[in-house]
């Protein structure tokens, strides 16, 4: 493939606490090449958001990165400097964020908010400002966009808002968008006009998205590949359709059989049973041993390497050791 | 619309209640008020006459009605000691007072809000803790005990302001200023700290808020998303604060005037007590009140037109 | 963090009990008669025999001062009592029956705080007269609307619980509610309140003491202490120095102990 636009690799990032350092991404390392959409799926506790926060350069107060590299065009974001960060969120890259009812200022008029980054980061004039930001609300699909640019959020539903969210992402024509969980706290059918917005977005800019799910089925939809995180670590990534139909990883597995699906209707939805462990209580080995149907011993103290198997990468020990071919007959 | 009539209502019926409650506590006077006024010698048709003046012959709902009508058409009565309707006397002091009040919700504004930032951005950090511990005091200290430490520090030690007295703004513009500067600054000082405080809780709350993020996002610098985001929100409830703070400068009034001998209501309010001159003092504790009210409603109806949630509610 | 955070709540415990202390030792011993005056030493700067000096009756402030806490904290316990008193029936039956009994009741609260600052108990006492009896009644009254409102919301607040939606059901009495559900859980906030309230029973005094319409002589008093030194602030400013420093700290004592059982109220919900 191409060179890739946004490079991660190796990245850890731990929280700070009073009794020590906890690490919330473990070794993560994943590509985004130009013009592709890579989703990122897993539980919620999974860093997925942290993730996509280190990229922004937004970590929360106690937390940072303790080592690894984020690279964007050939230069590494991690050492970068407060100011140099400042010019590229935004404009470089942005980001639309989960809340569509609390991630507008109350108090600043919707069209003031998308022409803010255009004034951050270009140098138009008032006028055509404007004019680029209600031609950007009319393509995100908000009708009679003269009259909304001067409304306030409260006046706007929850699907409006979330257009207007991802107008402020779109304004600058950024190369990477990061899409936290943009349809999560939306209504079912708002979500399906919205996932149709970003399958509108991945056709017609020349951007690299990337979207991130606790829900395989919305992944399915708009992803070219996917990144499966589970207790901070990658532990499958590759093609949508590879891992959607052949996946390897349990965890994966275990997600994919979750999604609910009309063939499966009246039968009560799958859950992987557990829960993901705590920042704190996370140990050695495998962090989902102890929710795996086919652990073993040695995942309880290694965290495997992570191999290729067909298509996709894996971090498994049931593709580590010789006996692949035997244990993958079990199902 | 309806958000208006309803403060509207509100505002009606605590006024009334106020007239009732300052009415009734002066009924309450022990013994008769004419005896009172002119003392145990007095001769019976003194207080004959004197009873009839106060309208003691009526009944207390008669003379309350006749009160509250005397009211709107600006009758508050007559003062017994100067011998003079009681709004002649309250127009000379009214502009001492309320130069004092606007002057010092001046500086709780000027010096309050700019230390409030800073306390927020400085989270963390040493100015932080001292501004902290400052505005502690700033609560706790007695204000008119502050007055006679600035009088003693600013006045006698380094003559720098006068220590009591007042002159009019239109004799002396800045002989006003600096006799008025001190005492305001006394009256704004606990108000200072809690506005500092309380600017301090809602700018950090703000800052957590999600749409911080988003700014952030958008590439802006910390001072942007502060002065551009942040402190729109943070100054919003910080507006009541302000609207309880007038009351307050109001009150402390009442107290400063006399550490510094300034000719205002708060003088006058003691200075009738003391003399006995319930009507007088009847008609004061009215007036402040009555603006106390009015400014507590017109804060509200502000908040409508700044926060623009509650102004498409209405 | 935490450990930063719990400092000025041992300020203000170690504030509180040197002040209740030095209130509790002049019940059996101060220096001094407090009111025994000496022509022969008036306004002497602190000194070895008197080490916050005398007044201008050459009364030793110290002792006076130790015999004032004393009416320092009576004013404070019995003005919070009356305040939370009434504002416990107050903000009970607004909060417990709603509806129109809650908007009187309001109605007469906002009523109240239309008279800033020390004015209602000025009013009050020019009505009645100064002394330290109505003085304490002045300003517990001052204190009602305070109590009432945070009595109010947490009636409002626990009423719709389920726990207590719950017994309601099952038939309890408004009473038996009351004392083994909102009770135990307004506990702290109301702690708080009274906290807070004592600080502001001290600045009261000393503002009406001031102005004279407060304790009148010769019941010592911080605040009658000031109005005294008044005069005196050139050639003996130790004197009002002395005095306004004790305020303080009573205050400060008070207000940072309310502060801290906030802080750790927030911290465990």
């Amino acid at each position: 493939m191409s060179t890739p636009l946004l490079s991660i690799e190796n990245l850890d990032v731990a929280f700070h606490f009073q009794d020590g350092d906890y690490n919330a991404i473990n070794h993560v390392s994943f590509n985004v090449y130009p013009n592709e959409v890579l989703g990122i799926v897993g539980e919620s506790g999974c860093g997925k958001s942290l993730t996509s926060k280190a990229i922004m350069g937004i970590l929360p107060e106690n937390a940072s990165v303790k080592q690894g590299s984020i690279t964007f065009r050939e230069t590494n974001l991690v050492t970068m400097k407060e100011k140099q960060w400042q010019k590229i969120r935004g404009d470089a890259i942005s980001m639309i964020s989960q809340e569509p009812m609390t991630s507008l200022n109350p108090l600043l008029t919707v069209g003031k908010q998308i022409a803010e980054v255009l004034k951050q980061h270009r140098s138009y004039s008032k006028k055509e400002m404007k004019e680029k930001t209600i031609a950007l609300m009319k393509e995100v699909g908000l009708p009679r966009a003269e009259a909304l640019y001067k409304s306030y959020p409260h006046q706007l539903s929850g699907g409006m808002r979330q257009r207007i969210v991802i107008a402020i992402a779109l304004i600058a024509s950024p190369q990477l968008i990061i899409a936290d969980e943009p349809t999560t706290a939306l209504d079912v059918t708002i979500q399906a006009q919205i996932l149709d917005l970003f399958k509108n977005i991945k056709n017609t800019r020349n951007s690299s998205l990337i979207f991130i799910s606790h829900d395989l089925g919305v992944i399915r939809q708009v992803c070219d590949r996917v990144v499966v995180m589970y207790a901070g670590r990658v532990v499958e990534q590759g093609k949508v359709a590879d891992i959607l139909y052949e996946p390897k990883h349990p965890y994966t597995k275990g997600l994919i059989q979750s999604i609910p699906d009309h063939t499966k209707r009246g039968q009560e939805l799958y859950t992987i049973p557990g829960n993901v462990p705590g920042l704190k209580e996370r140990k050695r080995g495998c962090p989902f041993a102890d929710r795996c149907a086919h652990r073993m011993d040695i995942c309880h103290t290694h965290f495997p390497d992570e191999v290729y198997v067909e298509n996709q990468a894996v971090s498994c020990h049931l593709y580590t050791k010789e006996e692949v071919k035997h244990v993958s007959t079990i199902h | 619309m309806r958000y208006i009539l309803y403060k509207l209502a509100t505002f009606v019926a605590t006024m009334t209640l106020v007239s009732i409650i300052i009415f009734f506590v002066f009924q309450l006077l022990p013994g008769n008020p004419a005896h009172i006024i002119l003392g145990i010698e007095a001769e019976q048709a003194q207080i004959q006459q004197l009873e009839q003046e106060l309208g003691l012959d009526k009944q207390a709902t008669e003379r309350y009605v006749d009160w509250v009508t005397g009211l709107f058409q600006a009758d508050l009565g007559e003062s017994l000691k100067y011998q003079l309707p009681v709004s002649d006397i309250l127009v000379d002091r009214i502009p001492v007072t309320f130069s004092l009040g606007i002057l010092s919700i001046l500086l709780t504004i000027i010096i309050g809000i700019p230390l409030g930032i800073l306390i927020a951005r400085t989270k963390g950090k040493w100015i932080s803790v001292v501004l902290s511990i400052m505005t502690q005091l700033g609560i706790a200290i007695p204000s008119f005990w502050f007055g006679f430490i600035l009088i003693l520090v600013f006045g006698v030690i380094l003559s720098l302001f006068p220590t009591y007295g007042y002159v009019p703004w239109s004799e002396d513009f800045f002989g006003a200023l600096r006799a008025l500067f001190l005492p305001s600054l006394v009256i704004a000082i606990s108000n200072i700290a809690v506005i500092i405080r309380y600017l301090r809780n809602t700018i950090l709350d703000q800052a957590n808020m999600e749409y911080v993020r988003t700014a952030r996002c958008k590439g802006l610098t910390e001072r942007k998303i502060m002065y551009g985001h942040i402190l729109r929100n943070a100054l919003i409830p910080v507006i009541t604060i302000l609207g309880l703070t007038i009351a307050d400068t109001l009150g402390g009034s009442i107290i400063i005037e006399n550490v510094f001998a300034l000719p205002g209501l708060g003088n006058l309010l003691i200075e009738s007590i003391s003399s006995r001159d319930f009507p007088l003092v009847q008609s004061m504790v009215l007036y402040i009140a009555v603006l106390v009210i009015t400014i507590n409603f017109i804060v509200d109806l502000l908040y409508k037109v700044i926060d623009p949630r509650i102004r498409a509610k209405g | 963090m935490k450990k930063s955070q719990s400092i000025p709540w041992r300020i203000g415990i170690v504030l509180v009990i040197c002040l209740m202390t030095m209130m509790i030792i002049s019940f059996f011993y101060t220096p001094f008669g407090p009111n025994e005056m000496n022509t022969g030493s008036r306004l002497e700067a602190p000194s070895f025999s008197h080490p916050f000096g005398t007044d201008n009756f050459g009364r030793d402030i110290l002792s006076r001062v130790m015999q004032g806490a004393q009416t320092a904290f009576l004013i404070g316990t019995s003005s919070v009592f009356i305040g939370l008193m009434f504002g416990f029936i107050l903000g009970a039956s607004a909060g417990y029956f709603g509806g129109w009994v809650d908007e009187i009741i309001m109605r007469f609260i906002d009523a109240m705080l239309a008279f800033p600052g020390i004015l209602l108990a000025i009013m009050l006492i020019s009505v009645f007269e100064p002394g330290l009896k109505n003085t304490i009644i002045a300003i517990g009254i001052m204190s009602v609307p305070g109590f009432t409102r945070i009595i109010r919301s947490s009636f409002i607040q626990y009423k719709t619980y389920d726990f207590v939606k719950a017994s309601v059901a099952k038939g309890a009495g408004a009473l038996r509610i009351i004392y083994h559900h909102i009770l135990p859980n307004a506990f702290s906030p109301i702690l708080v309140a009274a906290t807070l309230s004592f600080s502001g029973a001290i600045l009261g005094e000393s503002g009406l003491s001031y102005l004279g319409l407060g304790v009148q002589p010769p019941d010592p008093s911080w605040g009658r202490m000031l109005k005294e030194a008044q005069p005196f602030i050139v050639t003996a400013p130790w004197y009002v120095i002395i005095v306004g420093v004790i305020i303080t700290m009573m205050v400060l004592g008070f207000n940072l102990l309310g502060d801290g059982i906030r802080d750790k109220q927030d911290t465990k919900a």
